[in-house]
């Protein structure tokens, strides 16, 4: 029977480590193929309800932020753009839609950990 | 006879007009619910209530709110829409759509009011594709060469076209292309042809629709007379709103200058570094460089505007109220039904590009120099009204600005967005008055609101940042001098194209998708 407990709190415990231990932190990517690219612009296309957006080959390279907006033809906009950020956790990486909340995990793209303030 | 004749097409119109009403407004109650019958025939100064005239389009789009209407419709929508939100709605001529397109009634439905200049009040009254309007991009992401250029097109006079701007990292960059370049020639057609062949031609190689398309020129510099020829290929460019961070020490101690061209979401990053920077570099005066910053997220004006200024002047303030047309209460927003609530000058990041909530640096400034031209405008413009509002001096630099305290909240109906004036933005001290824009003090053309400072003309044989450009040495000199000395000639003086106003060159500080198709056959 303790043999059950000791075996039961560990796998509770590696459970824990495993779900909550690691922590989702701002990233930057460390640059892509073109496969990581066309990825990248494939989930960004889709979060945004288009076929297909533009991108920047500095995308998430200097900043975790990347913001996407419709054509500023007004010189005075008031409205918010959408905002992405890249997150690290463990050795995944992935994108949030910040409106949505909603996650993408990039398959084809490593990243690095940075100082979200930097 | 004639006359009878026409008598008898307009009472035929009529005849038509009264059968579109019943379809219509059978056809109101079967499909949306609401009846709309009757609310799509013109009455002198009667508007029906734009929510029942919405979305009842000619040709309805699928998978839209779209439903069954007529151009009658679209604009009896746009009439009420205006009447309800536009800023003059009590200034517009309430004319018949009948003898109008859409599009063409839409241009009606403005102020005739001009300005105390003459120009007109509202020069802003626009409309664009709903579908090429909703595309989202990465901020800041343009497809193109990363040029801005200035464009003669006087009537009689031969085009040509100039590069007033390259963007670092560019095709344009890459290709060598610099500041005071002239193109001579766009894929073997000169740039001064008028055929609307050659007119095409020139637009396509200006202003190619998609990345990866090859062009040739041939350019020769202002200050130079070789000719070179290039070719560049249109790429997916990332503008940098914020470049030449630099200081200088004068007679009068340091100042401190940056070139802000765009406010767009990663100018926050941008303009926190340059501050943060400048900040480091214990500067004692600052000139912003917004010649050709046509405006964009009044959020980044607000943010700049706080890191001049410093908490002390504007803990507590406003940078920016919004006022709409006097149907409404003051503290409402009619458009978003929010509360109308002014914009404070922000003090911390606001997650466009850094992680939001962290304080910004300040300068704590009394005064700053700003250098400016036409095509400094909005968003850009806030910033000196803002700034004068809170007590710090604006010394302008440059040329009046563009005059455009309004703003719009684009409105989509049946495939068309609308871009009509809807608001004023007033500052702190409720002042918005300036829609023949801010004058140096000794401006001699057109003026407005006069405020210190000296016109100095944009010069494109130099280089932007560098101490001996005419407005950044005129801004140098005001510093250590506080007058509008006479910058002395330069060697290639003869060379620059005049102040651009006055030689109708007209400058397109414009990003380059913002404008399909600038170039037009002269036809004087």
């Amino acid at each position: 029977m303790k043999t059950l407990i000791v075996y039961a709190l560990t796998v509770f415990c590696c459970a824990c480590s495993t779900t909550f231990g690691s922590k989702s932190l701002p990233a930057t990517i460390e640059w892509p193929n073109q496969e990581g690219y066309d990825e990248l612009r494939s989930i960004l296309a889709q979060a945004l309800g288009q076929s297909s957006v533009r991108i920047g080959e500095t995308i998430f390279s200097e900043t975790f932020i990347a913001t996407f907006s419709q054509p500023d033809l007004t010189g005075r906009v008031l409205g918010v753009p959408r905002v992405f950020h890249l997150y690290k956790r463990g050795e995944s990486c992935f994108i949030e839609d910040k409106k949505t909340a909603k996650k993408y995990k990039l398959k084809n793209i490593a990243c690095s950990v940075i100082d979200p303030e930097s | 006879m004639i006359d009878n004749f026409f008598s008898l097409v307009r009472y035929g119109r009529y005849v038509c007009l009264f059968a579109l009403v019943a379809c219509g407004g059978s056809g109101g109650g079967g499909l949306g619910g609401a009846s709309t019958a009757g609310n799509d025939a013109w009455q002198q100064g009667v508007f029906p209530d734009q929510s029942l005239l919405a979305d009842r389009c000619e040709t309805p789009r699928q998978n839209s709110d779209d439903r069954a209407g007529s151009e009658q419709f679209e604009k009896m929508w746009l009439r009420s829409w205006s009447d309800d939100f536009y800023l003059w709605y009590d200034e517009i001529p309430d004319q018949n759509p009948a003898s109008f397109s859409v599009l063409d009634y839409f241009d009606e439905l403005v102020t005739p009011a001009t300005t105390p200049s003459g120009q007109p009040r509202d020069k802003f009254h626009f409309y664009w594709d709903t579908e090429e309007y909703q595309q989202f991009t990465q901020s800041g992401v343009r497809s193109g060469y990363g040029l801005q250029l200035a464009i003669d097109q006087s009537a009689g006079a031969p085009r040509r076209i100039f590069v007033v701007y390259v963007e670092p990292n560019s095709p344009a960059s890459d290709a060598g292309v610099l500041r005071g370049d002239e193109f001579l020639s766009i894929d073997g057609t000169a740039v001064s042809s008028n055929t609307p062949a050659g007119v095409n031609v020139l637009n396509a190689g200006l202003f190619p629709n998609d990345d990866g398309e090859m062009h040739s020129f041939v350019v020769r510099n202002l200050s130079s007379t070789d000719q070179r020829a290039i070719s560049m290929i249109s790429d997916s460019v990332v503008t940098t709103p914020v470049v030449n961070v630099q200081s200088y020490d004068t007679s009068a101690g340091r100042v401190g200058y940056f070139l802000f061209n765009d406010h767009i979401a990663t100018a926050e990053r941008g303009l926190v570094q340059a501050v943060e920077s400048l900040a480091g570099a214990n500067i004692d005066e600052l000139v912003i460089d917004l010649r050709y910053n046509g405006g964009g997220r009044l959020v980044i004006a607000s943010q700049l505007a706080y890191m001049v200024a410093g908490a002390a002047r504007t803990a507590g303030r406003t940078f920016e109220r919004l006022q709409f047309n006097d149907k409404y209460s003051a503290d409402l927003d009619p458009v978003t039904g929010a509360r109308n609530d002014p914009i404070p000058f922000y003090s911390t990041t606001l997650g466009l590009s850094l992680a939001s909530g962290q304080p910004l640096p300040s300068l704590n400034l009394d005064r700053v120099f700003v250098l400016a031209t036409e095509d400094t405008c909005s968003a850009s413009e806030s910033i000196i009204n803002a700034l004068r509002g809170v007590g710090v001096e604006v010394i302008l630099i440059g040329d009046t600005t563009c005059g455009k305290p309004y703003g719009f909240y684009p409105r989509d109906n049946c495939g068309t967005t609308y871009f009509t004036i809807q608001f004023r933005g007033v500052n702190d001290q409720n002042f918005g008055d300036f829609s023949d824009g801010f004058s140096p003090a000794n401006e001699s053309g057109i003026t407005g609101v006069t405020i210190p400072g000296c016109e100095v003309a944009d010069n494109i044989t130099q280089d932007l940042g560098d101490t001996n450009e005419d407005m950044l040495a005129t801004a140098i000199n005001y510093v250590e001098t506080g007058s509008c000395s006479t910058v002395s000639p330069k060697p290639n003086a003869s060379l620059k194209p005049s102040p651009f106003a006055e030689s109708g060159l007209r400058l397109y500080g414009v990003p380059e998708w913002k404008k399909s198709r600038i170039l037009e056959v002269d036809v004087k």
